[in-house]
């Protein structure tokens, strides 16, 4: 009993960190432009059926395969901020919910059209292995996952702490006005917010193809999941959505382990509608 | 600015010209012989029915819903259930799936509705996702195996006659309700939430209160049009009714026609019901989600008002997109 449970809770905290590598990029983004990526979850899914094609075409390793589809994703992402974010970005926050929303179909669409609706998974050579530590099992794709993902998120907080522009991200996310009248550009702030949003959504949607099998429509089921994420950390809050991973990490993993399977994909949709029931603001969050 | 309840030459002849066009497809059935163009018909109005009331929360309050679809999953659920259970005709148990749907949007709207529109907008999304998730699992609702209805049989014309004014039925109390709603005292309420929730409160609008009795308006009448749909189509599962495409059409229709107004969403509806059966014809179903995201996207960045506001001579895209106040000082 206690070693199942710790052994729930040591893979909910592997897949809870993968989870935070997506949410801390939607948790920027939505700190700097008051924007709901509501596309994220899409474009991570892109990242991992680009690497599954990796795979199956040339054999390429899904990590490594990461130097090429970052880059992809970055571009995409390039073009969407230039053409559909920057011309709405003094819209009500209301239109640009409703445009991601648009945009999150066609990438849904797109990808229905390229990779059919079937259940896809990258079985590389150590997909279902897993390693001994003392009595509990790691899962190596989950492991592997894990370890990138705290190199991104760790990265990143390097980035935002330490130079000029990750500086000027956080002096943004504190108070727009204030950081225009400083002289910060909010339009190269936001494009590189917005940026570093989809890249973690590269990163993050790859080892989680690489754990899950997945299909197109699933990016509604992840974005809910980010969702439930950076609403229970406090929107906005890299730490928050960094905590609120790891709890919904082992939350779903604890109720997989004692409960049927259906009910850990309701975990996520309890812990949101929780949390805007009892603190809307989150965990971190400050008042609204 | 008319008052509420005053009404000017023009509203009085639109409003004439409304109920007559309404009353001229109550004739339809006896007019044509084509079962298909009655079918046709009869997924307008229920697109009619689901936009116009999605409007009354997501356009006329401005909390925009992504989970309208459960309203419409609720009332076919409800009355197939008691179908298979009972053997109670839809035809009477329809009303109660939209008192079901009322009931469950009081609820919901309960805690939802004291959030930010943005927040409440993913909290109806993953409601819809937790209803989603009941229907395959639940035993009562019988999984991804569904339920199966008999249908009734009065021949093939006059059943699908039967089916054809009870939609249109529902989509008069529908538009009705909503027309009423946008020229009482009520419709000026919730377009003061959607304007400035936070003024609205200080100069006395109850704003909790009439965003939720918006909610249960808005909730009621998808429940008793799915509770129809069941009957019709004879057979509900979870991939049928909580189809994720119905909760993206409304938002598209509301938006292309209009956004809260009542003849928009009809006008979005009509248009949207007519290019969705040119596609059924014309490319693989797949492409489908993308035709409709690019029809989203391009309306909220070309047509913001919607057609209805275009012809009315609201201001274009860039005065649009630029509201007053501090962000004004943005960057060029």
């Amino acid at each position: 009993m206690a070693v199942a449970l710790l052994q729930a809770v040591v893979t909910g905290v592997l897949v809870g960190g993968i989870y935070a590598c997506m949410a801390v990029g939607l948790s920027v983004v939505f700190g700097v432009m008051n924007i709901l990526n509501i596309a994220h979850a899409a474009f991570a899914l892109l990242s991992a059926y680009l690497a599954f094609w990796a795979f199956k075409l040339w054999g390429l390793d899904p990590i490594l395969s990461l130097l090429g589809t970052i880059p992809i994703l970055l571009a995409l992402g390039a073009g969407t901020y230039q053409a559909f974010i920057r011309p709405i970005r003094n819209s009500p926050p209301l239109m640009s919910l409703l445009l991601l929303f648009g945009l999150a179909h066609i990438l849904e669409g797109g990808m229905l059209l390229a990779w059919s609706g079937d259940y896809r998974s990258i079985n590389t050579s150590y997909t279902a292995t897993s390693f001994a530590l003392g009595e509990i099992t790691l899962s190596t794709t989950r492991s592997i996952g894990f370890v990138a993902s705290a190199l991104v998120v760790g990265g990143l907080s390097l980035f935002l702490k330490r130079s000029y522009l990750g500086k000027a991200i956080r002096a943004t996310m504190q108070e727009r006005e204030a950081a225009l009248l400083m002289g910060v550009d909010i339009d190269h702030v936001s494009r590189v917010a917005f940026l570093l949003g989809i890249g973690t959504a590269a990163v993050g949607g790859t080892f989680l193809g690489l754990v899950y099998a997945f299909y197109p429509y699933l990016h509604f089921m992840w974005i809910g999941r980010l969702f439930a994420i950076v609403v229970l950390g406090g929107m906005g809050s890299v730490g928050g959505a960094l905590a609120g991973s790891i709890v919904l990490g082992v939350a779903e993993s604890v109720t997989a382990s004692f409960t049927a399977s259906v009910w850990s994909e309701l975990v996520a949709y309890a812990i949101l509608v929780l949390t805007l029931v009892v603190r809307p603001s989150g965990l971190f969050g400050r008042g609204r | 600015m008319s008052q509420p309840g005053q009404q000017t030459r023009g509203q009085v002849m639109r409003a004439a010209v409304g109920a007559g066009v309404l009353l001229v497809l109550a004739t339809v059935p006896v007019l044509t012989s084509s079962i298909y163009l009655m079918h046709v018909l009869i997924v307008s109005f229920m697109f009619v029915v689901l936009a116009v009331s999605w409007n009354i929360i997501g356009g006329m309050a401005g909390y925009v819903s992504f989970g309208h679809v459960t309203f419409f999953a609720l009332g076919a659920y409800l009355t197939a259930i008691l179908y298979r259970d009972l053997g109670a005709s839809p035809f009477l148990t329809a009303p109660l799936g939209g008192i079901l749907a009322a009931a469950v949007a009081f609820f919901l709207g309960w805690f939802t509705l004291r959030l930010r529109e943005d927040y409440f907008a993913i909290a109806t999304l993953g409601l819809a996702f937790i209803f989603e998730v009941l229907a395959w699992n639940l035993p009562v609702t019988g999984g991804g195996s569904g339920i199966m209805l008999t249908a009734p049989n009065f021949g093939i014309h006059l059943t699908k006659a039967v089916f054809y004014l009870c939609m249109w039925a529902i989509m008069v109390a529908t538009v009705f309700t909503s027309w009423a709603i946008g020229r009482s005292r009520f419709g000026y309420g919730l377009a003061s939430i959607r304007e400035d929730e936070a003024a609205a409160e200080v100069v006395g609008v109850r704003t909790v209160r009439l965003k939720r009795v918006a909610f249960v308006l808005s909730a009621f009448f998808p429940g008793v049009a799915g509770g129809i749909f069941s009957y019709y189509i004879a057979y509900i599962e979870p991939g049928t009714v909580f189809d994720h495409s119905i909760s993206i059409n409304v938002v598209i229709m509301s938006i292309l026609g209009g956004i809260g107004t009542t003849l928009g969403p009809v006008l979005g509806a009509v248009i949207l019901s007519l290019v969705s059966e040119v596609m059924n014809v014309v490319v693989v179903s797949e492409a489908k989600l993308v035709v409709y995201g690019v029809i989203l996207v391009s309306a909220v960045l070309f047509l913001p008002q919607g057609i209805l506001g275009r012809l009315r001579g609201a201001p274009g895209p860039a005065a649009v997109a630029a509201p007053a106040g501090p962000s004004q000082v943005q960057e060029g």
